[in-house]
């Protein structure tokens, strides 16, 4: 009955189903650790990808950051959400890997920019030139610092609160809206040009005016 | 209001916090002055990407179950793993040691030795199922694909996983017992080459609860 749905798996839980699942998770119960991992692990995956962009990367930092989450699940605190536990846990994980690959030629996904934008409907609506933003708006963000960067990726992909976001970076909230202001000041001082290039004055493309 | 006004409150109105008045001469200016308009339309954009361009690669379909693997591995006493500094010889003499620090991970993130390098393998890592190791190994050996030592670590790292995997009751037993293994033992059970000098091989950055491995023959 709690056959995981992929796109089920993205639905938030209410507080107690949350707490229940944990509870079973404690009791290493395995159809309880599978749920939780299937409910989280895209989310986590998609963060964390865009922190280091490699793909093996990137399902190593979540595949330690469940274990470590398991590990640890005794000293979770219940008022969090699961997921800003993971996260966060995950975060210092990824910090770790991008320390440690500092200096070290390191292959980074490119190739998934190419047809970044989704399915091949929506790629033949896609105008090149708003292809062309698309590509310049992430390469811009992997310009960014660490926690500038997390800080974007986690208020705009998945949509957190700057207290979430807070949270699992482990900073004041104040720091939060440092991070993410001066992020969009670089975006913006970086994007300028490609903008003023590739659109007229005032005219946004139309497939991303939304 | 005017320019400088209206741009120093671009972040709370993209983030939502500007209400009431301000928000109302906030909106006349951005009707009346295209420069603003065009920059927070930039931003807007930008923010418009970063919301819904959500392709990501996909995650391996086998995720949760080499997850699932790893996390109900037999529990084991609370056996605290100590780290240990290991030598591989020959190719890597430039390398001169490898580190492997493993531990169980007891709630408490492990710091990372940053200063130890190079890291031909990742110490940070739980290194007590065959497929971790392998995964690690096989990491290890895209930096140093000269390596012999790494490659015959890897097949037989390899044999192993592929022996626990034909669940056989050898091989279910394997598993059990590779926990209980230091990849000191696994490393002496493929005969790899051993430095001549290690005394010479040490690291720098032996310290910090790094402690050194004797060679596998006095042990
Ligand atoms: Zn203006």
């Amino acid at each position: 009955m709690m056959k995981s749905d992929p796109a089920e798996t993205a639905a938030p839980q209410t507080r107690r189903e949350e707490q229940e699942l944990i509870r079973r998770v404690k009791r290493r119960d395995p159809a309880a650790m599978r749920q939780l991992i299937d409910l989280h692990k895209e989310r986590l995956f998609a963060f964390v990808w865009r922190m280091v962009r490699n793909h093996h990367d990137a399902e190593e930092v979540c595949q330690d950051a469940f274990l470590k989450a398991f590990a640890a699940l005794d000293t979770f605190d219940p008022t969090y959400r699961f997921s800003t536990w993971l996260f966060t846990i995950a975060y210092r994980v990824t910090l770790n890997v991008m320390r440690r690959r500092r200096g070290t030629a390191t292959d980074i996904d490119l190739g998934l920019f190419a047809d970044s934008g989704a399915g091949v409907e929506e790629q033949a609506v896609n105008s090149e030139e708003a292809r062309r933003l698309k590509q310049s708006v992430w390469s811009a963000v992997d310009r960014l610092s660490p926690p500038q960067r997390a800080a974007v990726l986690l208020f705009y992909q998945q949509e957190q609160s700057c207290q979430d976001i807070a949270a699992v970076l482990d900073i004041p909230v104040a720091t939060v809206k440092s991070h993410l202001h001066r992020a969009r000041a670089r975006l913006k001082e970086w994007l300028e040009p490609t903008w003023a290039e590739e659109s007229n004055p005032g005219r946004i493309p139309r497939d991303l005016a939304g | 209001m005017d320019c400088s006004q209206a741009k120093s409150l671009f972040n709370a109105f993209l983030d939502g916090e500007l209400n009431g008045s301000l928000a109302a001469e906030f909106a006349t200016h951005k009707l009346q002055c295209a420069s603003c308009r065009r920059e927070l339309a930039l931003l807007e954009v930008m923010g418009h990407v970063l919301s819904t361009d959500t392709v990501v690669p996909e995650l391996n379909a086998d995720f949760t179950d080499r997850l699932m693997a790893c996390a109900l591995e037999p529990a084991r006493p609370q056996r605290l793993w100590r780290r240990r500094v290991l030598y591989i010889g020959g190719p890597l003499a430039a390398a001169a040691c490898v580190l492997l620090a493993l531990s169980v991970f007891r709630g408490v993130p492990v710091k990372p030795e940053t200063e130890i390098t190079p890291q031909v393998l990742p110490f940070e890592e739980r290194m007590d199922s065959p497929e971790a190791m392998l995964r690690q190994v096989e990491k290890a050996r895209e930096t140093h694909p000269e390596s012999r030592e790494l490659a015959a670590l890897e097949d037989a790292l390899r044999q192993r996983v592929a022996h626990i995997a034909s669940g056989t009751e050898e091989g279910t037993k394997l598993l059990e017992n590779f926990g209980k293994m230091t990849i000191m033992e696994i490393l002496d059970s493929i005969q790899l080459d051993r430095p001549q000098e290690q005394q010479d091989a040490q690291p720098a950055a032996n310290t910090s609860g790094v402690e050194h491995v004797p060679p596998a023959d006095s042990l």
